[in-house]
């Protein structure tokens, strides 16, 4: 299973200036790929790409050499930095844990989810404890490849650890690609296979 | 003589339960901390565990259905609401968390001309522009097209320019790259070392201790340890709350340690250390009583354990 | 859900519980007066108008509040009836007026073609006199009952259906939904469970705040000959017919019908504005 992007080119308007341009970036299964470099020069984009929210107007994106799938649930998952963003205020937690998936209590204990947490709104849920619930809703049993857009940027250190460490033993029991955008050198080299700086790409 | 100290303070937020009843959700409790003139204060914690209510305690701006007890003081004098409101954007300014706090339609050079509340404001706009290399022709520009740096850089010069003495920066630096964080957090330290005092609330220890001088630790609505910035280091047996240590080795240059567990709901068990669920040297006595805060080795923790 | 940035540095701190309270009280005494209104209809409704002409043009009294007309009418039941009739013209035109929007403001997000022509259309009508169009729609149909609403449905929802269009473009872009679509849900099953609630407090505040609007350009046709027929007790009719008598100093005829008129829309503006403080997003949820 290999998720790449060939030659990829994005631009929001035809006016502006490309934010990529022919870039390529290949992830394996099982491995954990490094994105770094400074900001506002394409990386959340790149990651976007990938899973499929936006379309680059030239190049393609494939999942093991075919596009990817238009409808259904994605094999390509991105969790997001602020994950009061990602939820539906309206909606209690435990609905949220079923709108793709039915989240096992096997990954709700992996990831720390805690059974009182299910009847709550999120907004009574701080943001580590949301962002725990936004990557247990990315990773159903379909999931082949999550990519982690500044995943942990907004957490303290102990709710970093948590997370990833969860996140590190899934991924590879299940074999899966991920794809770690970030600033923190120390937390990519602590993940990563091998770490890759956007303006190389 | 502190230039700001905060003593025992606590809040509850008053919820309606039912139509006309009410109830009190403590959200923070028996908060101590002093800032001195010319030094960095970095408050750590989780998100939840109550650092921007603090910061909005100390300008008083939290929202009215707060109750608040214990004590302020500024320069030595009682920080009233009347005060608060007098000194605020005078003494005492924000930086805020979010560019979303300037005024879309007006432009940066005016809007920091609004904060100016001493001597020629045009004059003071100019100098903080110069001092956060910021050119002329930014003054005329609108919010929208400023990059996330330079926005951010208008905040802090909004906050130089204001003539305040206390620098209150609420989370200004998540999600920048390192070059950016640097320079964002270098000017809090300049603004220390020319006299002011600087309460940087921050979720981000390794670039907080890059400028601090003291931090403060804050879980679960209270703090546990205030530590100075050279106790983070080694394998972090210089500091003194469990918390604290888990913290620091949690860090991925660290050893990426995850404490399990999660701090406790607000209001839940008032009469327990708020730790005591996740801490390995827990006892009856830290399940029965709120420990006290106590002086250590030059600073303050928050646990009975600790030595 | 539109951010406003606030003022750099100013700070606004209003009292939460004298607000509830003020909101509380505001909604109270209108729904005291809607309910008073509905009895006063209920009970008008039973009554029959009788012509007596021994009791013509008699001024307000304990016996006849608002007086009697040139055929010895009591107005006050002449007045209850007619708003009733007015308020049921007035209701269905909002909502049929609300649903047109919620049609097209949905249509709009739907795509670059179809809002290019709902943005048109919107433009076309908000750039043509309200008055006119409705007159004109009701003339069209024929006037009478079906007229009116027709015209007042179908000139009131494009305000609201811009507001509808602007959220539900907003939304498709949330970042919740977009999350939603790589579950696997599509557009439709996204639009019942994530977007409706959404846009559910504001259609409902938008609908209400049409209401008073319908409510007083079906009296306003009315009172201009061109919507419900003279034998209808509509309330334009009863204010039509007052003109003729005013000169000779038959104020009640006039006043009393006009001022409930005044007084039933306002309440309905105000429940409207209410609700809309309410479901605004800016307030604090607790």
């Amino acid at each position: 299973m290999l998720l790449e992007a060939r030659d990829v080119s994005f631009r929001y308007d035809r006016r502006e200036d490309w934010l990529l341009q022919r870039a390529n970036l290949r992830i394996e299964a099982g491995e954990i790929v490094g994105l770094t470099g400074p900001s506002g020069i394409g990386k959340s984009t790149l990651a976007r790409l990938l899973a499929g929210y936006r379309k680059p107007q030239q190049g393609e994106v494939r999942l093991a050499g075919k596009p990817l799938p238009s409808s259904g649930y994605q094999p390509v998952q991105l969790v997001l930095q602020h994950p009061e963003k990602a939820v539906n205020p309206r909606w209690r937690i435990r609905r949220i844990l079923r709108e793709g998936w039915q989240v096992d209590a096997e990954l709700r204990h992996m990831l720390g989810i805690a059974e009182q947490w299910l009847d709550r709104w999120p907004n009574e849920l701080s943001g580590g404890e949301l962002q725990r619930i936004c990557v247990a809703r990315a990773l159903g049993p379909g999931t082949q490849f999550l990519l982690a857009d500044e995943m942990t940027t907004m957490l303290d250190a102990v709710t970093q650890a948590q997370i990833w460490n969860a996140v590190c033993e899934i991924a590879e029991a299940r074999r899966m690609g991920m794809l770690v955008i970030s600033h923190d050198a120390h937390l990519l080299g602590r993940l990563c296979n091998r770490i890759v700086d956007i303006d190389t790409i | 003589m502190a230039l700001l100290e905060v003593n025992d303070l606590s809040i509850s937020f008053e919820q309606s339960a039912g139509w006309l009843r009410q109830r009190y959700i403590p959200v923070l409790h028996q908060l101590q901390l002093t800032v001195d003139a010319g030094e960095v204060v970095a408050v750590l914690g989780a998100s939840g565990a109550g650092k921007s209510l603090l910061a909005h305690a100390i300008l008083g701006i939290l929202p009215s259905h707060a109750r608040i007890t214990g004590e302020m003081t500024y320069r030595g004098e009682r920080l009233t609401p009347q005060r608060q409101a007098a000194l605020r954007g005078m003494d005492i300014a924000l930086v805020p968390q979010s560019v979303a706090y300037l005024d879309p339609l007006m432009p940066v050079g005016e809007q920091v001309r609004h904060a100016v509340k001493q001597g020629n404001k045009r004059e003071r706009q100019r100098e903080s522009f110069r001092l956060y290399r910021l050119g002329e022709e930014v003054e005329r520009r609108y919010p929208f097209q400023l990059s996330g740096g330079m926005a951010r850089r208008v905040l802090v010069a909004a906050a130089t320019a204001s003539g305040a003495r206390l620098i209150i920066a609420d989370e200004p630096t998540p999600g920048l790259d390192p070059d950016v964080m640097r320079e964002a957090l270098g000017r809090f330290r300049e603004l220390a070392d020319v006299g002011c005092g600087v309460l940087l609330i921050s979720h981000d220890i390794a670039s907080a201790l890059t400028v601090a001088d003291r931090i403060a630790v804050m879980y679960a609505g209270t703090v546990v340890e205030i530590a100075r910035a050279a106790d983070f280091a080694g394998d972090g047996t210089a500091l003194r709350h469990p918390y604290t240590r888990a913290l620091w080795q949690a860090l991925p240059q660290n050893g990426f340690v995850p404490l399990p567990g999660e701090p406790p709901q607000l209001g839940e068990r008032p009469h327990a250390c708020a730790f005591a669920s996740r801490c390995s040297a827990a006892t009856d006595a830290c399940l029965h009583e709120q420990p006290p805060v106590r002086e250590l080795r030059r600073g303050l923790v928050r646990c009975v354990h600790a030595s | 859900m539109i951010r406003k940035a606030h003022t750099f540095l100013s700070f606004r701190s209003t009292s939460w519980s004298a607000r509830r309270l003020q909101a509380w009280l505001s909604v109270a005494s209108v729904a005291l007066l809607l309910l008073l209104f509905a009895i006063g209809a209920l009970w008008a409704a039973g009554q029959p108008i009788v012509t007596a002409l021994t009791l013509r043009n008699l001024p307000p009294s304990a016996a006849y509040w608002f007086g009697t007309d040139w055929l010895g009418r009591d107005m006050l039941i002449r007045t209850l009836q007619g708003l009733q009739l007015s308020l049921q013209v007035g209701l269905a035109a909002g909502i049929m007026s609300a649903a047109i929007a919620t049609l097209l403001g949905v249509l709009a997000a739907s795509g670059k073609w179809a809002d290019r022509v709902v943005s048109w259309l919107i433009d076309l009508f908000l750039s043509m006199p309200h008055l006119v169009l409705l007159i004109l729609i009701s003339f069209i149909l024929g006037g009478g009952v079906q007229g009116v609403l027709f015209g007042v449905a179908l000139t009131h929802w494009p305000s609201l259906a811009r507001v509808i269009r602007a959220e539900t473009l907003q939304l498709r872009q949330a970042e919740f939904i977009q999350v939603s679509r790589r579950m696997g849900n599509n557009w439709l099953w996204i639009g019942w469970h994530h977007m409706l609630p959404h846009l559910l407090p504001q259609l409902l505040v938008g609908t209400l705040l049409i209401i008073p609007h319908a409510i007083l350009h079906e009296a306003g046709v009315t009172f201009l000959g061109m919507g419900l027929s003279a034998q209808q007790p509509a309330i334009g009719i009863i204010l039509a017919e007052s003109m003729r008598y005013l000169s000779t100093g038959m104020w009640w005829l006039a006043l009393f019908p006009g001022l409930s008129l005044l007084i039933i829309v306002r309440c309905f503006d105000r429940l409207g504005h209410t609700l809309q403080r309410w479901t605004d997003p800016h307030r604090a949820r607790n």
